[in-house]
Formats: C-alpha cells, sequence, structure tokens
C-alpha cells in the first residue's frame, strides 16, 4: 500500500513537470508573436471571437494586407446594413396601424419618413460609437497592433450614417404605402 | 373653430373592391347635419357606417355624390389642401382608440400637434388642457398600457380635439367599453356637440339613440313588411335590382329567363346562374336586410312576381326558409 502512494506521487510530480514545461513553451510561443501580452483582455476575446481570432493569429500580418482588411471591413458593412434594414423594415411593418392613424388625422408622408429615418441614423450613429468603444477597450488583447488614425472615427460616424439611410430604405417605402383607411376598423 | 361648420352629404355612392367584385356599401345617401348637432349613423356590421365616416374625413374618396363639410368640399380635396382639412377640419376617434402605445397620454395628444408643427411648450400646454377637460389630469405621465379602457377612450377624445376641429367623428365608442365607462364617455360626446361643433357618432348599439338629435338608419330591417305581390314584366335587357342597391323584394318566375350576374372589379360580369320559370331569386338580401349580392336580369322577355320577405316566408313555410337559404341563387 505504501508502495502504491510512492508511486502514484511520483506520477503525480512527472505530470506536473510535464505541464509546467509545456505552459512554458506556450508563453515563450506567445511572446515572440505578441509584443504586449495581456492575458485577460486575450481570454475574453477569444471567448467573442474565437474563430476571428484563429483567422487573425495564424494570418501572416504581413500577407494580410490593405486589400484583405478591406475586403473584411465591406463585409462587415454588408451585415450592419442588413440589420438595421430589417430593424427598420420590421419597426414598420409593426406600426402600419399607427402610420394610418397619423396620415388619418393630417401628419404628412414627410413627417412618417422624417421619423422613421431619424431611428435609422440614431441607430447607426449609437452602433459607431460603441463599436469605437470596444475597439479601444479590445484593442490590448488583439494578437497584433493596430493604428487607428483619429480621423477615422468622424468617417465611420459619416459612413455608418448613410448605410443606416440606405438600409432603411425598404422600410421606409412600407411606411408611405400605408392607407390611412387601416385607422378604422377593429382590432 | 370655424362658424356654423354644416356637413351636407348629397347623394353620396361609395364603392370598393372586395374579393374581387365590387361592393357598394353607401348607395345615394342624404344627409344634412346643422351645426351644434349630434347625428347617429346606426346600422348593423356591414352596412357602411366607418365607410361614411371614411367618407367625412376624407379618407375614403365616393365613386359619385359631394360631401360639403361648411365651405369646404371634402370630395375635392387634393394635396397639401387634404392634408389642412384632416388635420384641422376633423377629428377621428377610432373604435379601438388606435393610441401610440409607447407614448404617455399626454404625448399621443401632442402627436397631431407635432405633426403641425406647434412649438413644444404650447402643445404641451394644449395638450394638458385637454386631458384636463376629458378628467385625465391625474393619468397624464401613464401609457395607454396602464390606463383603463374608459380612459383610453377618453385620450383618444382629447387627441381628437387637438386642432379644435368643427367636426368629430367617433367610430363605435362604446363597443369596448364596460357601462360605467361607457356613461363617462357618452357625456363627453354629448357636451362636445355644442354650436360650432357638430359630432357623428357611428354605433350599432340602439341604446344610444337618446343621444342623438339626428339619426340615420342605414340598414332597416325589412323582413316585418307586408304588402300585396307585385308582378312585374321585364324586356330583354332590362334590369330587375342591381348589384349593391338596398333589397326589398324576393321574386318568383312565371315565365320567360332571369341571368344573375356579380360584376367584377375590372368591369367584367360573372354569370352566376340562368333561371327559368318555376325559380325563386334574390331572397337573401330581404331576408337578411342585406344588399343585393349580384344583378338580376332579364334574357326574354319575363314575367315575374315580388314579394316582401314576410310573404316570401309565408309562402313557403318557415321550416322550408333554411332549405330554401341553403340552395339559394344569389
Amino acid at each position: 500500500m505504501l508502495n502504491f502512494q510512492f508511486k502514484d506521487q511520483l506520477k503525480l510530480h512527472n505530470s506536473r513537470v510535464k505541464i509546467v514545461s509545456l505552459a512554458r513553451e506556450c508563453v515563450n510561443q506567445r511572446s515572440s508573436f505578441v509584443p504586449r501580452p495581456t492575458v485577460s483582455f486575450e481570454r475574453v476575446f477569444q471567448m467573442f471571437f474565437g474563430p476571428l481570432h484563429l483567422f487573425l493569429k495564424h494570418a501572416d500580418p504581413a500577407r494580410l494586407d490593405a486589400s484583405g482588411v478591406a475586403f473584411i471591413n465591406a463585409l462587415l458593412w454588408l451585415v450592419a446594413a442588413g440589420i438595421i434594414g430589417s430593424i427598420v423594415y420590421l419597426s414598420a411593418l409593426e406600426r402600419q396601424r399607427e402610420f394610418a392613424v397619423f396620415k388619418a388625422t393630417g401628419a404628412s408622408n414627410r413627417s412618417l419618413l422624417f421619423g422613421l429615418a431619424l431611428q435609422a441614423v440614431v441607430l447607426s450613429a449609437a452602433a459607431a460609437v460603441l463599436a469605437v468603444g470596444i475597439a479601444r477597450l479590445l484593442a490590448p488583447g488583439f494578437p497584433f497592433t493596430i493604428e487607428i488614425p483619429p480621423q477615422a472615427f468622424p468617417r465611420l460616424l459619416g459612413v455608418a450614417v448613410l448605410v443606416g439611410l440606405v438600409a432603411s430604405a425598404a422600410g421606409l417605402r412600407r411606411a408611405v404605402g400605408v392607407q390611412p383607411a387601416l385607422a378604422f376598423g377593429g382590432p | 373653430m370655424a362658424e356654423m361648420a354644416d356637413v351636407d352629404i348629397r347623394d353620396l355612392t361609395i364603392e370598393y373592391a372586395s374579393g374581387g367584385y365590387v361592393v357598394r356599401p353607401i348607395d345615394h345617401l342624404d344627409l344634412t347635419v346643422q351645426s351644434g348637432e349630434l347625428a347617429l349613423l346606426l346600422g348593423a356590421s356591414g352596412s357602411g357606417k366607418t365607410t361614411v365616416l371614411s367618407a367625412l374625413a376624407a379618407i375614403l374618396r365616393p365613386a359619385s355624390g359631394t360631401i360639403r363639410v361648411g365651405d369646404v368640399d371634402v370630395t375635392g380635396l387634393h394635396g397639401a389642401a387634404l392634408t389642412q382639412y384632416r388635420r384641422h377640419q376633423v377629428g377621428v376617434v377610432f373604435q379601438t382608440f388606435n393610441l401610440v402605445p409607447s407614448l404617455s397620454a399626454r404625448d399621443n395628444v401632442q402627436a397631431p400637434l407635432w405633426a403641425a408643427r406647434m412649438p413644444a411648450r404650447q402643445a404641451r400646454t394644449r395638450a394638458e388642457e385637454l386631458l384636463d377637460r376629458v378628467g385625465l389630469r391625474e393619468r397624464l405621465g401613464h401609457r395607454p398600457g396602464g390606463l383603463s379602457g374608459g380612459e383610453q377612450q377618453r385620450v383618444a377624445i382629447a387627441r381628437a380635439l387637438a386642432h379644435d376641429p368643427p367636426l368629430v367623428l367617433a367610430d363605435e365608442p362604446t363597443a369596448h367599453l364596460d357601462y360605467i365607462q361607457v356613461e363617462g364617455v357618452l357625456r363627453l360626446l354629448r357636451e362636445l356637440a355644442e354650436p360650432g361643433r357638430i359630432v357623428v357618432v357611428a354605433t350599432h348599439d340602439e341604446r344610444l339613440l337618446p343621444l342623438a338629435d339626428r339619426i340615420v338608419h342605414l340598414s332597416r330591417p325589412v323582413i316585418g313588411e307586408s304588402r300585396p305581390p307585385e308582378r312585374l314584366s321585364y324586356e330583354p335587357g332590362e334590369v330587375v335590382f342591381e348589384q349593391g342597391a338596398r333589397s326589398d323584394l324576393v321574386y318568383t318566375i312565371e315565365d320567360g329567363e332571369i341571368e344573375i350576374v356579380r360584376q367584377r372589379v375590372d368591369g367584367t360580369e360573372e354569370l352566376l346562374a340562368l333561371l327559368g320559370p318555376g325559380r325563386y331569386f334574390g331572397e337573401l338580401g330581404p331576408l337578411f336586410g342585406l344588399r343585393r349580392s349580384a344583378t338580376a336580369r332579364a334574357v326574354k322577355q319575363a314575367a315575374v312576381t315580388g314579394y316582401t320577405a314576410r310573404d316570401f316566408r309565408d309562402l313557403v313555410g318557415s321550416a322550408r326558409i333554411a332549405e330554401a337559404i341553403r340552395r339559394a341563387s344569389p
């Protein structure tokens, strides 16, 4: 029995040594890749953006040139436009009766459009501001340093508003087409 | 408020498309309401009450006839003049209240004022005045979800009054209320009909009759009438009754041939039945007080006899009426 215990302890010790050396190796490898490793942010980042992180990690920073970044950029804008467009469209769909009432009581098409467009603009502008905040927060944990020129932020806001407006076109069309007679009639 | 704004409806006919067919809920309606009066449009569902209200609110354009409110020819309005009319001349209280759920009572009343670009402070004061008038001073900040049906209805009335319109329309104002709430709303509507303003209420509720200065029956039941059968003859192509017309008689064919056709929206006709001697037609309209759902026209020289619904029921026997309804030709 004593024999057994000793053997087990030895095993345990050996495996511990192995784990520690493995971890050291990992840290060494990583430190050669990441200039300033701050572990907690990276963990969070990995949790949320695992696949993207992997892609970025294995991509050769030298080969990930401007055109590659632009491609990802365009894709993300497309997704954003889709989301904003569907939110505004659904909102217009849900509020058809409301629009009908407004029209029946003498609200012009223009004022309804203005309201919906404002919703889209506020939505996309708020998203842009939030994005800037998150980018600042996550930057330290990013596998390689990215420099964002200060003039990019106002440009981002401008593009966001534009994308929001274009994306909400379908919802706007829906609102204009509402018949005021819809306001009458039962539930 | 415009002074002495009488409502004058002349020879009003309204048609719309439904299921591909032409429906004519209002057929040659005449109505005059004087300033300070409360008019009641009374009728069963589908009798065209709401249709008349929509036309008065310049939301539905009639097929023919004229509507005058004061010195405005409502049927001729377009563009900015139409918006101005809807905004300032008419206030509508909708059947289901139609308040904006995300806005407080005060903001709901302010919405039409904002649309007319009234300064925010002024709009706020006006909304509070109106809500005070309908007895909701304590509930200004509540959203519709936190208000009872009667309170929501009163907010809707306050909103209709936002621009102090000379014409107020109410569609089934008591439909979703209990009797305690109904009292408050009725008192309010009656109060509104003061000199300089007209209130038009559409309802199927005959209990509101004492409220009115003027009553328009849009679907009067015809079943009770009895008069001697009429023998009529028609030349080929002559119309016995027209789709959308008020139903009076049930016909049996003595001689000749009658075709029953239904008018489609695109102007074409759909042949529903071709009937010979011994058959009867047009029984559902008079029996149920509905309008004619199709046109009956003589194909050959035809002789028919017209019975009132009551006489027709006596003729075939009430036991066979159910059978007759089941196999009815329109």
